[in-house]
């Protein structure tokens, strides 16, 4: 299987460390500039704060809107 | 659908040890990986307070900081179980959603490796891996330990992707299985460099 010409076994991998550039360098330069502001290490520490109350949250909220009439397989 | 009974007859093959082969290599790796990460940890104990030029951990280490990073891994496991459960109940969709969080968490841990190592070395005065014996095994040790959680998210990742092909299901979700061992793994890894390296290094 292929997607846009490069095979999966490739492709995925590829998608995967562009997300983690994205998102976690992304992130990382946040927590630089907060850190620049008056908030100093705090502005990472509320930020960090947030995502491990808001991730969870979304993920569950997500699961009863996307996959809420999902019926389990039978063994 | 005649094939999916076969597949599943050829996953079910009896081995010596009663365990998967595949999942048997994953333990052995673990535990190959547990000495690598021993090794590691206490090379950094044996140099721990022999720098000879500062900055030293109490300089450098903000405990809050790496508190909430390392409650954001913790998190990343329990949400790696609920994806862990939804594909064993084959609830495709349920599985796809909690892997995304535990990938996006695993990711926000290493952007707080991001911001940690940057400010250690801007700071005043810096720590590098060639300022001192202790910036040489922290940044070893910490260093790996990113590389390991960056391996696990392109796992997770490509997992994801993999489901969108139906391959997971048919596999009893065994590749995931394989996949939350390796990532409990670095999570527990993380509370011992978290314990000995961070908490022992501020201690008076």
């Amino acid at each position: 299987m292929r997607i846009a010409g490069i095979p999966l076994t490739i492709f995925l991998p590829l998608a995967s460390m562009i997300f983690l550039v994205v998102w976690g360098g992304g992130l990382g330069v946040i927590f630089i500039l907060l850190y620049g502001t008056g908030l100093k290490q705090w502005g990472s520490v509320i930020l960090g704060s947030a995502l491990v109350v808001l991730v969870p949250l979304i993920g569950y909220l997500a699961v009863r809107r996307f996959a809420g009439d999902e019926v389990e397989e039978e063994a | 659908m005649q094939s999916a009974p076969v597949l599943e007859k050829a996953h079910e093959a009896e081995t010596t040890t009663g365990i998967d082969h595949r999942k048997m290599l994953i333990w052995l790796f673990l535990a190959s990986d547990c000495m690598f990460f021993g090794s590691l940890i206490a090379t950094y104990l044996i140099y721990y307070g022999e720098s000879l030029v500062g900055p030293y951990p109490e300089d450098v280490f903000d405990i809050p900081v790496t508190s909430v990073s390392t409650f954001v891994l913790l998190m990343s496991s329990f949400m790696m179980v609920m994806a862990y459960n939804a594909i064993s109940r084959g609830m495709v969709k349920s599985f796809r959603i909690w892997i995304l969080a535990t990938a996006l968490m695993g990711t926000t841990f290493l952007a707080f490796q991001v911001f940690e190592f940057y400010e250690f070395s801007h700071g005043e005065p810096p720590l590098t891996p060639r300022t001192n014996l202790f910036g040489t095994t922290f940044f070893t040790l910490t260093g790996f330990h990113g590389a390991h959680v960056t391996i696990g998210i392109i796992w997770l990742l490509s997992l994801l992707g993999y489901s969108f092909r139906g391959d997971l299901r048919r596999d009893k979700g065994l590749n995931v299985d394989m996949a939350a061992l390796y990532w409990h793994f670095v999570d527990v890894v993380w509370i011992v460099i978290f314990t000995v390296v961070y908490l022992i290094g501020v201690a008076p």
